[in-house]
């Protein structure tokens, strides 16, 4: 253990107080000598007063079995600190666990509130001079250190930490095994060890995180280096201090001084992430609100052609977007894309996108991905945006560019673009135009990546086989079908069917 | 819940003998994975004119991802002296990468022994 009052003695070459050795506090010393002086004459006073009735059967009890039942309550006596930090950990820990049990993203709050528990039980076991448990519960409080310390400063586990784990999980079954008691040393000293290479590489690489956390991690490791002999030989520090006639150890008292200041800093830290969570969720709906102004615009009616989009976004706001503008004389110009990444930045770029494409004069689709990447350089933050523009003008005359988008299908077949690079990464880059033309009936059907990418529970992607297949389908029906097969990302259709017909008829 | 991404670099030999450098990918690959593939990328030996990415560890790319790919090809193209190559791509991956362009700066194979052999 940590603070096992035979083992820190035994490694600090200390007499280790036995139930039958002479008490060493102060009050211990005092209660002796007053029962010493006041025991035998209360003996001898009850003999003299039942003397004439019994005074063949009552006898003074023996001086020595006396004086060892006295040393036993003293002794208890003694380890009545071990008592009160063991209950005062227990809340502590009890508390650090019921936190956990709340917020499971925290890991560190559950390593901790089973370290303290370890650790509060541990001091029972002390109390109650069990060496069994007190080497049981030295080999977990061992173990959880290294998990506290690992989980609190964010540092990965790696595989050594699964060592330890062993070596510690060892001196558990070893506990039971007489004559290995000196194992216990193993898991202590190893975890110390462990503990401060955690501790050097938090250092090295400090996380904003662990900021408050590290520093009462590191006192505790302070507290617990003087347990291996050779240290405490080096450095003789006092292990203890005397408060109302009771020797107090220094380490289980910073051991709930840890815990209050855990539970202070797991506090402030649920409190800034709720902060964090309303921040974002205001931003979230801000970047919602934006997003359902750019493509909740009603699509325009343009004779020829019928068009239909169903945008189904995932839980947080994406980057799809999409545009159908008039160009005229009586043509379409059709505008998909995906920014990567989320929330408000992808909305505004969308933002941006979208009106420049409206204060555009020119119809070329390829002339529009060069002027948009232009304009993207340097504003998507290391991602980049995929766009596909088509324009169908009278007669179904189609012209299509692609930066890196899926290319559309025509009744159900993929149309051979030249692949592009997206949008915002370099500013050199040219775009291929592909030129076709529509006959009447003719179905263009344009996808975002959330339906080709859609996921289900096995972690199967839906692929390129399966949405060709469903391409020449309804907008809702292919938007339903990705959904219902797993959505994990925005859901864009957007299908035009060329009905020349119709404008004669209008 | 995204795997972290990994990097093992090792060399070898194109059917030539000219040394090629691997950075064989694990995990997903994402925005978080930038500075992990990017310095592994950096750490190749300057005397190594051909460098070969090996997916078949990677489970999924996203766009950020994909834009790293493209970051570093780019680097690559604009040094001059390097060539890059790319196998293990799933198929669905193979046509994600030519969607976007990167054909155009590194050539996709099926696996290392044909990257090797034509490398």
């Amino acid at each position: 253990m940590d603070y096992n009052k035979s083992l820190i003695a035994e490694k600090a070459g200390v007499r280790v107080p036995k139930k039958v050795a002479a008490p060493t506090s102060a009050a211990a010393r005092f209660c002796l000598r007053r029962y010493r002086a006041v025991l035998p004459a209360c003996f001898g006073l009850l003999a003299f007063l039942t003397a004439g009735a019994q005074s063949r059967t009552v006898q003074p009890p023996d001086l020595q079995q006396l004086q060892q039942q006295i040393a036993a309550l003293t002794a208890s006596f003694d380890s009545i600190p071990y008592l009160v930090t063991a209950l005062l950990l227990l809340p502590i820990a009890v508390a650090c666990l019921v936190l956990w049990w709340n917020a499971r993203q925290f890991r560190a709050f559950g390593s901790v509130g089973m370290y303290l528990l370890m650790v509060s039980v541990l001091f029972y076991a002390d109390y109650r001079s069990s060496r069994l448990w007190d080497a049981i519960f030295t080999s977990l409080a061992s173990l959880f250190i290294v998990e506290m310390t690992a989980d609190a400063l964010h540092v990965a586990k790696r595989r050594w930490i699964g060592a330890v784990r062993l070596v510690c999980l060892a001196g558990v079954a070893l506990a039971w095994v007489q004559g290995l008691h000196w194992f216990l040393r193993v898991p202590v000293d190893l975890s110390n060890a462990v503990v401060m290479v955690l501790l050097i590489i938090r250092l090295r690489r400090p996380v904003p995180q662990a900021r408050l956390i590290l520093p009462a991690i590191g006192i505790i490791w302070l507290f617990r280096l003087p347990l291996d002999p050779t240290i405490h030989s080096l450095v003789p520090l006092p292990f203890t201090f005397t408060i109302a006639g009771l020797r107090w150890y220094f380490g289980p008292c910073a051991m709930v001084l840890f815990g209050a200041l855990a539970i202070a800093i797991f506090v402030r830290e649920l409190i800034e992430d709720q902060r964090e969570k309303e921040r974002l969720a205001g931003e979230l709906e801000a970047g919602r609100a934006m997003q359902q102004v750019l493509l909740g615009a009603e699509i325009p009616v343009i004779p020829g052609f019928r068009i239909e989009s169903v945008y189904k976004p995932a839980s947080e706001v994406g980057g799809d977007f999409f545009g159908i503008l008039p160009a005229p004389p009586g043509g379409v110009l059709v505008v998909i894309g995906d920014v990567s990444g989320k929330g408000l930045r992808a909305a505004m770029t969308v933002s941006a996108i979208l009106g420049s494409l409206r204060a555009m004069t020119v119809a070329a689709p390829a002339e529009l991905l060069c002027a948009l990447n232009r304009i993207l350089i340097g504003s998507v933050d290391g991602g980049f945006v995929t766009c596909c523009i088509a324009h169908i003008a009278p007669g179904g005359f189609t012209t299509t560019a692609n930066a890196g988008h899926l290319a559309p299908y025509r009744n159900g077949e993929e149309i051979p673009l030249s692949p592009g690079l997206p949008l915002g990464i370099t500013p050199d880059t040219e775009y291929v135009e592909y030129t076709s033309r529509l006959a009447p009936g003719d179905r263009l059907t344009f996808l975002s990546d959330g339906v080709v990418e859609a996921q289900n529970v096995s972690g199967e992607l839906l692929g390129f086989d399966r949405t060709r297949a469903i391409s020449s389908k309804s907008a809702e029906a292919i938007a339903l079908a990705a959904q219902t097969f797993g959505q994990e990302d925005d859901i864009t259709v957007l299908t035009l069917q060329y009905a020349p017909a119709e404008v004669k008829h209008a | 819940m995204q795997a972290a991404t990994t990097v093992n670099e090792r060399t070898s030999a194109t059917a030539s003998g000219n040394p090629v450098a691997l950075l064989c990918l694990g995990g997903d690959i994402s925005s978080a994975s930038k500075d992990v593939v990017l310095d592994a990328y950096h750490r190749v030996d300057t005397a190594i004119a051909s460098v070969l990415l090996d997916f078949t560890g990677v489970g999924y790319i996203n766009s950020s991802g994909i834009a790293i790919v493209i970051q570093l090809l780019l680097e690559a193209s604009k040094a001059g002296s390097r060539t890059v190559g790319i196998f293990g791509l799933s198929p669905h991956f193979q046509k994600v990468f030519t969607m976007v362009g990167i054909p155009k700066y590194a050539a996709l194979y099926s696996d290392e022994a044909s990257a090797l052999a034509v490398a």
